[in-house]
């Protein structure tokens, strides 16, 4: 048996059907800039920080997401808000160094630390990727927008 | 003065970056002509430190830090860790949360199989196997994604339980993948295991004995390739497993290619489990509400307490003691020993990693063979760099 199929080339004949069955199969892959995946509602991608109400981030700087990050990657700076309250006067963020491992949203009392799904976040220097507060507010927005 | 018999020894370096190390292991091979006379292993490639980082992170904290252990298996780390710290804390897993666990960890063996699979074909000569392997596994991190959001990198199983619920597209997925799957298996079946080459590459390369097997402290699919019947999941049941049916598959004859047939073998087991869980899960929790670490489950407005400042700073008090938990992973036994002395942070976490094992058996398998022999050798143990230098 084996000597037959030896001779018959059994076992390459039936490697090579394959690869012809796929050869007219449809493609898998996608086109990856001008065709995007869709993106799952838990994608833990770059931060957002929530605003409240009264349009001010909702973080009440406690400094839980600052202590838990693995990388420390967090940086809150408390203090006179311009309306005279004590509170969160700075949030700054390093994309460089963040692990995307989701526990600042997770420990967030207040919920006011997001993760959007926006993945493109290649800088040309590192002083890009740090993120501020304003940034972090203004600049990132809730869903990824869709290109044409 | 040299004989004319008498031919020069070389030594050569292989790594760390050479494509078929899979990573940065550094081998250095003494020849004589075409045969290995001795292998050393270097490694400190990729050397992060994480025990001693370990000791510095709460137990929540060092969650992230397990993913990056064997990085193509991060599902299976993660579970490894969390039940070794419950081991310690004894505390008690929701049972939606196990079989969810179950599921998770089946699905990572089956990806890290077939990142194993593809890499392999691909070493020895076959580079088609390597694209439908990967067509597969991206399914696998597609579902990944849908429940956790991240492809690799998962953070996902917590202790106590779980981070976050499966979603019901989850299962729809699950199910796709079950029905689909072992069809697509076949096709890389056909394409390999009665293939001349890949025989002539693997049958009676690179042969460890039942004995040396376990003499060198080998597990998981490279120890079953010698034939012994030793699977934790099996004889140290831990979790649901005691009540799933699967079989342990094990080869007698030790080479490359009893490797390659317990993997492949495997991966249907695997199947044959994810099919029971999708059956049996049951309702109700996903995490046990009495876990003191990160609470997934808060409720939103409920404020924060004094208590909670302390947890964060401190971490959670640990229960005093030491504590050895072996968890069977896709590579082989991953097994954490901790030692706590009560304190938030581990007083000293040792991971015993089965790939660090596996390099270090090389030179007893390879020694007395051809060179080329080397790179499927190296394949089939299957290990990975992140999990040698820790």
């Amino acid at each position: 048996m084996m000597m037959k199929e030896h001779i018959l080339f059994a076992d390459l004949i039936k490697g090579l059907s394959i690869t012809i069955k796929k050869f007219f199969g449809p493609s898998v892959t996608l086109h990856y800039p001008i065709e995007r995946r869709e993106t799952p509602e838990r994608m833990r991608f770059l931060h957002k920080l929530v605003l409240n109400s009264a349009g001010r981030p909702k973080c009440i700087a406690c400094g839980f997401c600052e202590r838990i990050c693995p990388p420390k990657c967090i940086k809150i700076t408390r203090g006179k808000r311009e309306d005279g309250k004590i509170g969160l006067t700075g949030y700054e963020l390093d994309i460089g160094r963040c692990i995307f491992c989701g526990l600042c949203v997770e420990v967030c009392p207040e919920e006011a630390i997001s993760m959007t799904d926006i993945y493109e976040l290649a800088t040309y220097n590192r002083a890009e990727a740090v993120y501020t507060m304003d940034r972090l507010v203004r600049d990132v927005p809730e869903k990824r927008e869709e290109e044409g | 003065m040299n004989s004319v018999e008498e031919t020069r020894r070389v030594e050569i370096n292989m790594g760390p970056q050479h494509p078929s190390t899979h990573g940065v292991g550094r081998f250095i091979l003494t020849l004589n002509g075409e045969i290995i006379e001795d292998v050393k292993p270097v490694c400190g490639y990729l050397h992060r430190g994480l025990e001693k980082l370990a000791e510095n992170m709460t137990y929540q904290q060092f969650m992230p830090i397990v993913d990056r252990l064997d990085y193509v298996a991060s599902m299976n780390n993660d579970l490894a860790y969390c039940l070794a710290v419950e081991k310690l804390l004894g505390m008690e897993v929701p049972e939606r949360a196990e079989y969810i666990r179950v599921i998770v960890a089946e699905l990572g063996r089956i990806a890290s199989h077939l990142i194993w699979l593809g890499t392999m074909a691909l070493d020895i000569g076959a580079l088609t196997p390597f694209f439908y392997t990967f067509r597969d596994r991206e399914t696998i991190y597609d579902m990944f994604e849908e429940i956790c959001g991240a492809r690799l990198m998962y953070n996902y199983v917590r202790i106590g339980g779980v981070a976050k619920d499966i979603t019901p597209k989850f299962m729809e997925m699950l199910k796709h993948f079950l029905d689909t799957f072992p069809r697509l298996m076949k096709e890389t079946d056909g394409l390999l295991t009665k293939n001349r080459i890949w025989m002539r590459r693997t049958k009676d390369v690179g042969v460890i004995s039942y004995d040396d097997a376990i003499n060198w402290g080998l597990s998981g699919p490279s120890l079953r390739g010698s034939g012994v019947n030793w699977d934790l999941r099996k004889n140290r049941p831990y979790g649901i497993y005691p009540s799933l049916e699967f079989d342990v598959p094990y080869f007698p004859e030790g080479d490359v290619y009893a490797r390659y047939l317990v993997r492949l073998e495997e991966i249907n087991q695997s199947v044959r489990i994810l099919r029971q869980c999708v059956e049996k899960i049951p309702a109700g929790e996903y995490m046990n509400p009495e876990s003191p670490f990160v609470r997934p489950m808060k409720k939103p407005k409920e404020g924060i307490a004094l208590k909670d400042f302390v947890l964060q700073i401190r971490g959670v008090k640990m229960p005093v003691g030491e504590i050895y938990f072996g968890a069977e992973n896709p590579k082989g036994e991953l097994g954490f020993y901790i030692v706590s002395d009560g304190a938030g942070k581990p007083y000293r976490m040792k991971i015993r990693t089965p790939s660090f094992v596996h390099v270090f058996a090389l030179p007893k398998i390879v020694k007395g063979g051809l060179v080329a022999d080397i790179v499927s050798v190296i394949s089939s143990l299957d290990f990975v760099f992140g999990e040698v230098d820790r």
